[in-house]
């Protein structure tokens, strides 16, 4: 297996961190808190057919305890693409959302009691039907 | 594959007196995690880590691994040091797993990250599979999202 990257396509989008990137129904979609790491606090979500020309579908502003955002993290299963990322305020608190469509979201509510030292990924366990939330502590 | 739910995260390991980055690897097995494997960073006898978040997608019939690897240089001015007085030249990996083995896959040197310390270089990757290609998404040296698509030569 020979496999090189073609040419990236470099978007208008500033990111603070790390992007997050799923396939969902019929279109690529990618997750980013905005701007440089000491700026803006929302998330941003575009979407792709090919990968080429990226539209912002939603922007998010949700925080953990009145606090900001950090590296958010898409997973998707059937029928829905979820969302989830750790508050900034002391590292505490787990936010997640879904959407049926990528533009609008819906904030799924979870316990204060995560612990969250490093950044939470969720992931689909299609086999047992259930979503499962990962963090360092595991 | 499909339908299985995987899990990799990376260790740091003292080995023979030096740090050691080891990728484990584990399938969901009802409530537990299964081991499957791990392998090192390391490459051709040189040292490799990592510090971003390494991505994980299934692919065909391969489960394949992407993480930008870091590996020390001796840079040779100061614009090239980072915030942290670190030189780093972060390296795209991928590695295929099937049918119990890793086949490793270095994407060339493609440096994506911007040395600009105001800039957090987080080096970290995402990958996805959609339509039998595998795209990636990282910030670019500019500071802004890009994404590519992984083709066969």
């Amino acid at each position: 297996m020979d496999l090189s990257i073609s040419d990236p396509v470099a978007t208008s989008f500033l990111m603070a961190d790390a992007p997050s990137i799923v396939s969902f129904k019929v279109k690529l979609f990618v997750a980013f808190r905005d701007g440089r790491k000491d700026m803006s606090h929302s998330i941003t979500i575009c979407s792709s057919f090919d990968g080429k020309d990226w539209k912002r579908e939603a922007t998010l502003n949700w925080k953990h305890n009145g606090k900001a955002t950090l590296v958010p993290i898409l997973t998707v299963d059937e029928e829905k693409i979820y969302i989830t990322y750790r508050s900034e305020d002391d590292h505490k608190g787990c936010c997640m959302g879904y959407s049926e469509d990528g533009t609008s979201w819906t904030t799924i509510s979870v316990p204060n009691a995560f612990d969250l030292p490093n950044n939470p990924s969720l992931t689909d366990d299609s086999k047992n039907q259930k979503l499962v939330l990962c963090n360092s502590e595991l | 594959m499909y339908g299985d739910t995987f899990f990799a995260y990376v260790e740091r390991n003292a080995i023979d007196n030096k740090d050691a980055h080891v990728v484990n690897f584990y399938k969901a097995d009802n409530a537990n995690l299964k081991y499957q494997a791990n392998f090192s960073l390391d490459h051709e006898s040189e040292k490799f880590s990592t510090s971003g978040i390494i991505s994980l997608t299934l692919w065909i019939d391969y489960l394949v691994l992407a993480c930008l690897k870091d590996k020390d240089l001796e840079p040779s001015n100061d614009d090239q040091l980072d915030r942290f007085g670190s030189y780093f030249e972060p390296r795209m990996s991928l590695y295929f797993f099937k049918e119990g083995n890793f086949y490793h896959q270095p994407i060339g040197c493609y440096e994506p990250f911007e040395k600009n310390p105001t800039y957090d270089t987080n080096y970290s990757i995402s990958i996805t599979a959609f339509n039998n290609k595998i795209f990636l998404a990282f910030k670019n040296k500019a500071g802004r999202l890009s994404v590519g698509c992984l083709q066969e030569n």
